[in-house]
């Protein structure tokens, strides 16, 4: 007595769909001659595959997404290329800054101050500028010393040391544009001693 | 009409139906020799072991037209070759008989082909005197069919729709999918069963409401 196997739901959908490999398919045919319970189930795998390309041919194709990648781009060899190119750019500005600033700012420069009306003593452009105000009030207590522009915006603020040549301030003008420039020194109380007149040259 | 057994899924629960064994195939040696000596008993056997395969696999193929007459032109083939000692391997009955089967259908279909072509120039200088529309009755079935097909695709993810469209549509193979979309094969083999359970469910409801109405009338 001879046996017959059922089909599995596999191989019976991709009979119906005419995929299944030739070899298997004539088993399986012969096995649906004699099998109701396999032509049922083949019969219900053709509605649904039928069915499911009927309606999904009237579908717009969608395209799986690949996963979320937030810093793909960061991947992207534009990238790469960009920031490369922007790391040369700064630094080469820098080193273009920094030998263009050693060059044209000197250290420090020592200029003498006295209050003139009208008058405006010319100093280097230097990163500090130490200053002996020649005309300052003698005492032991130091002043209050104040630069501003011309604006009357404060640019510095500190204190000058008292000699017997005058008070001495430094002053770091690094930042300082060329341009006039005012130094002020008031006294302990606040009241303002002297005015002095300062042009930052080129 | 589709009727609740045509969507009653085996598989709806996901796992793949094993390889079971059928029930006992006929003893083929005993009907090919009652046949052969001309028993009305084996060909009344014969006939009614393999006729439902057989017009199962016509209708299938070939559709409900001339469906007995070709069963029956299948059966006489079939009985002659026996009883002309043509089969020489008893037990290789139902193969020989599919091959007939085969015969039948590519000879229908090559006379279709040669039908259609010799007809084609008579219609086109005769238009709208045939009428050669499909059966009304399978046009509803085929179009409720794809409206089940339609309420199932909208209830299930996008993604999952893509691998139905892969496999019925792009016919790409189990493999080709599982691997392009990172899926096991327990993930698409239950994908596809669901989709089937539902396509199922909706079926069987279609088809109980449309036997009511027509019992009501």
């Amino acid at each position: 007595m001879k046996y017959s196997r059922h089909g599995t739901s596999e191989q019976l959908e991709l009979y119906v769909l005419g995929r299944l490999d030739p070899g298997d398919s004539d088993k399986l045919e012969e096995h649906l001659l004699v099998c109701e319970t396999c032509q049922k189930q083949a019969d219900q795998m053709r509605h649904f595959a039928l069915g499911m390309r009927e309606a999904l041919l009237e579908e717009p194709v969608y395209q799986e997404k690949p996963a979320t990648d937030w810093f793909g781009w960061l991947r992207q060899p534009s990238f790469a290329f960009a920031t490369g190119f922007t790391l040369v750019f700064l630094i080469v500005l820098g080193v273009v800054y920094t030998r263009s600033g050693s060059r044209d700012l000197l250290p420090a420069a020592a200029i003498q101050l006295t209050a003139m009306r009208g008058e405006k003593t010319g100093a280097p452009r230097a990163k500090q500028l130490d200053i002996t105000l020649l005309d300052a009030p003698s005492g032991r207590d130091p002043y209050k010393v104040e630069l501003v522009d011309a604006t009357g915006h404060n640019m510095w603020t500190g204190s000058g040391q008292t000699s017997e040549k005058g008070t001495r301030v430094s002053i770091p003008v690094a930042s300082a544009d060329p341009g006039d420039y005012f130094l002020r020194l008031y006294g302990q109380d606040g009241t303002l001693i002297h005015e002095y007149g300062l042009r930052i040259g080129k | 009409m589709p009727n609740q057994d045509e969507f009653d899924f085996a598989d709806s629960s996901g796992e793949e139906e094993s390889a079971a064994e059928a029930p006992l195939s006929p003893e083929w040696g005993d009907i090919v020799t009652r046949v052969s000596a001309g028993d009305p008993t084996g060909l009344g056997d014969l006939y009614a072991i393999f006729g439902k395969g057989v017009r199962w696999m016509f209708m299938r193929q070939l559709g409900a037209e001339e469906l007995e007459d070709r069963v029956h032109d299948c059966f006489i083939i079939v009985a002659q070759a026996i009883q002309n000692g043509e089969l020489r391997e008893p037990e290789r009955l139902m193969g020989y008989v599919r091959t007939i089967v085969k015969r039948q259908i590519a000879a229908h279909i090559e006379g279709m082909v040669h039908r259609r072509r010799t007809e084609a120039d008579f219609e086109d200088t005769m238009p709208g005197l045939s009428d050669f529309s499909d059966d009304p009755e399978q046009v509803l079935w085929e179009q409720q069919r794809a409206e089940i097909a339609r309420r199932v695709l909208k209830g299930i993810p996008k993604r999952d729709r893509e691998i139905l469209r892969r496999f019925y549509v792009d016919e790409q193979s189990q493999d080709q999918i599982c691997s392009e979309m990172n899926l096991s094969y327990n993930q698409f083999r239950l994908m596809k069963s669901r989709a089937k359970k539902r396509f199922g469910e909706m079926g069987k409801r279609l088809a109980l409401g449309i036997g009511r109405r027509l019992g009501g009338k």
